[in-house]
């Protein structure tokens, strides 16, 4: 108690020199929490991103091969899949069916741009109704066949308003040319549907009779799970169930083969109408998580995190260097002080921790600053909203960066700060410690 | 009652190749409650002599003990356990906490024992020292807002509460004009005298040498006078 107010006090001493070395150390613990803190929202606001667009966290994708020898995108044999999905059915909160024409072209007027056009059955995906929100026009007849939901942007682009027919001409899983009707039923936020793709919404049925696919048939199953974190337990039971039955490929084999097909069917969706190299019977599976599609999101954040890590690192070794100055000046200042305390009675213990507990004071007190100025920076450009056409699109919540400050990031980084300041005071500390105390009490100071 | 024994007493001191001699075989005992002058011109050891006994330096050669106890036995934890219930400490430049204002440094000592007082009793016990040493008003202030006399009294309250049996006082009046200084030692005997405390204090100028009830004389290292006035 006497030893670390005393501690305490002796920090105000040299205030100057004090407020540098803290400010120092709350730079560093700035740099590395803010970057954290980046990169941990980035990660959650991708994977949010990713869930809405692909509308779920695992996605089963079928296709077969006709006996033309070309390939096409649909489950057909629904019945292994069944038997799959009941062994995941506890993790299960939703699952949504889907078509899907990749590229289309919306053509109003004389006025054309493309969209994706995902086909949905709206009965069943009550979370992509409850995301999607409205700018004009509305959900209610959202059944009813060829109703159309459309980004603002495409709307926009085309000049068209809710009510009005829109054409799109699009490929069939066969790969001839189709081109549908429909009418615009409702315009939808950009910020809120992910900017940085142009996806529109019909009703899967009337998208199936486009493409070619009979009214029951589709091309995607996506399960959105109750608990995110059970995401590889349920793909590997899916993949366990369905690989007894049928071909199963999954986003991880594609990286053990070393090829560079892109994960997940997100691009993989071009590959209706072209031929097969060895045509297979039935069904072939393909399942991919959000986890596969995260990879290299995560493995990039990883980088980041790294270099962040070093950065700090490099700045601790500097601001320590300059820790270790300091107290070796302390030593000198104060020579005949810790003579005094030893003379009077204190031990050798008590000096080395007055050294140890004001080096690591300081050092605490510049964490609090950086911590402080950190989470008013994330605040701060937490509340800039970007607008929609932003090319950071994908990487926003709601037209806005997101950060997430996880509180153990905040105290390994303060751990790492006072093991690093305790580890580069001790020399000076047990120097104080050892000195003999009437040389102490001799000093000039 | 003896409560310090110098026997045979040398202290040398590395200078270069050779040595200073600075205490040269020197033998006294002090008895318990006295008023004790070290007298001598400067560079006689009489500091030497007092951080000998004061457990902060040790003899080359000879003997130190404390009641009894041979102090060169001691091990550094022993040795500051015993400096901090036996001994006080008046320093000639005052030696007070800079940090700490004058109430916190007259605690510091009662604070580095096992078993310090309760707060209440020690707060009592503080600042009845304070009126004893005349800074009864002065308690929050820091000590360098505090005359050097003023700040002589905060170290004499300082060395006396922990109610160690010895105080060492090495010239504490050396810093002070002669009116303060004399107050000092005046104020040091009233304190002898009210609670029964053994002072050993030195001094060069011979003015102050004869208040004390024991005055021991050195010259180049050695004893020339060794003379108790009181019975
Ligand atoms: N640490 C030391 N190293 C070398 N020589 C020392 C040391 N301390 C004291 N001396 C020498 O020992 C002798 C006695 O010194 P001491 O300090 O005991 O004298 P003093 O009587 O206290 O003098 P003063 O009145 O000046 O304080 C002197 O010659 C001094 O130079
Ligand atoms: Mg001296």
């Amino acid at each position: 108690m006497n030893i670390s107010k005393i501690s305490m006090r002796n920090i105000t001493r040299q205030k100057k020199r004090s407020f540098l070395l803290g400010g120092a150390i709350a730079f560093g613990i700035f740099i590395i929490i803010t970057i954290g803190s980046f990169t941990a929202g980035m990660t959650e606001t991708l994977k949010e991103n990713f869930t809405s667009i692909m509308g779920g966290h695992i996605y089963i994708l079928g296709t077969e091969t006709l006996e033309s020898g070309r390939i096409v995108q649909v489950i057909g044999d629904t019945e292994d899949l069944e038997r799959a999905i009941d062994t995941v059915d506890d993790l299960v909160e939703e699952y949504h069916v889907r078509s899907q024409v990749r590229i289309g072209e919306i053509i109003y007027g004389s006025k054309s741009t493309t969209l994706q056009v995902s086909g949905i059955d709206w009965k069943k995906e009550q979370l992509l109704k409850d995301t999607l929100s409205i700018a004009e026009g509305s959900l209610d007849n959202i059944e009813t066949a060829g109703s159309l939901v459309i980004p603002e942007k495409i709307a926009e682009k085309l000049g068209v308003i809710p009510g009005e027919s829109v054409l799109i001409r699009m490929d069939t899983v066969t790969g001839q040319k189709n081109v549908g009707e429909f009418t615009v039923a409702a315009i939808i936020q950009e910020q809120d549907s992910f900017s940085f793709i142009s996806a529109g919404y019909t009703g899967m049925d009337y998208l199936n009779e486009l493409i070619g696919l009979e009214p029951d048939e589709y091309q995607y199953l996506n399960l959105h799970l109750e608990d995110i974190e059970k995401m590889d337990i349920a793909a590997e039971r899916l993949v366990t169930e369905l690989e007894k039955t049928s071909l199963v490929e999954t986003g991880e084999e594609d990286e053990e083969e070393g090829k560079d097909r892109s994960h997940g069917m997100m691009l993989r969706g071009g590959m209706s109408g072209i031929s097969a190299d060895e045509p297979w019977e039935g069904t072939k599976f393909s399942i991919t998580t959000l986890n596969d599609i995260m990879e290299p999101v995560l493995q990039l954040v990883n980088i980041l995190n790294i270099v962040s890590l070093a950065l700090f690192v490099i700045l601790m070794i500097i601001t320590m260097v300059g820790l270790i100055n300091t107290f070796r000046m302390v030593l000198i200042e104060r020579t005949k002080e810790i003579g005094t305390m030893r003379a009077i009675g204190m031990h050798r213990g008590s000096i080395r921790s007055i050294f140890l507990l004001e080096a690591l004071y300081l050092a605490l007190f510049g964490a609090v600053a950086g911590i402080l100025l950190s989470f008013s920076t994330t605040i701060i450009t937490g509340l800039i909203r970007f607008t929609s056409d932003s090319p950071l699109g994908l990487f926003l919540h709601n037209g806005r960066l997101q950060f997430i400050t996880s509180p153990g990031s905040v105290i390994k980084v303060v751990v790492m700060l006072s093991i690093m300041t305790l580890v580069a005071v001790y020399l000076p500390a047990r120097k104080a410690a050892k000195l003999k105390v009437v040389d102490a009490l001799r000093a000039q100071y | 009652m003896t409560v310090i024994s110098l026997k045979d007493v040398h202290k040398n001191y590395p200078l270069g190749k050779t040595e200073v001699h600075a205490v040269k075989g020197v033998s006294f005992d002090i008895e318990s409650g006295d008023f004790i002058s070290i007298a001598g011109p400067s560079g006689s050891g009489k500091s030497t002599i007092l951080n000998m006994i004061g457990c902060i330096d040790t003899p080359s050669e000879g003997i130190v003990t404390i009641n009894d106890t041979n102090t060169s036995d001691l091990k550094d934890k022993e040795i500051t356990n015993l400096r901090h219930d036996v001994l006080g400490f008046i320093f000639q430049n005052f030696n007070l906490i800079p940090v700490l204002n004058v109430f916190e440094n007259i605690e510091f000592p009662m604070l580095l024992g096992k078993n310090p007082a309760p707060k209440d009793e020690r707060e009592e016990w503080i600042s009845h020292l304070m009126e004893e040493v005349g800074l009864g008003e002065w308690k929050t202030h820091k000590p360098n807002e505090l005359s050097g006399g003023q700040r002589q009294r905060v170290a004499i309250a300082r060395a006396l509460v922990t109610k160690p049996q010895i105080v060492l006082a090495d010239e504490p009046t050396a810093n002070l004009d002669s009116e303060t200084g004399a107050s000092i030692i005046e104020l040091m005997k009233k304190m002898n005298k009210e609670y029964g405390t053994t002072f050993i204090f030195s001094t060069h100028d011979q003015t102050i040498v004869d208040i004390a009830d024991h005055v021991i004389q050195l010259k180049d290292g050695n004893i020339i006078e060794n003379r108790r006035t009181q019975a």
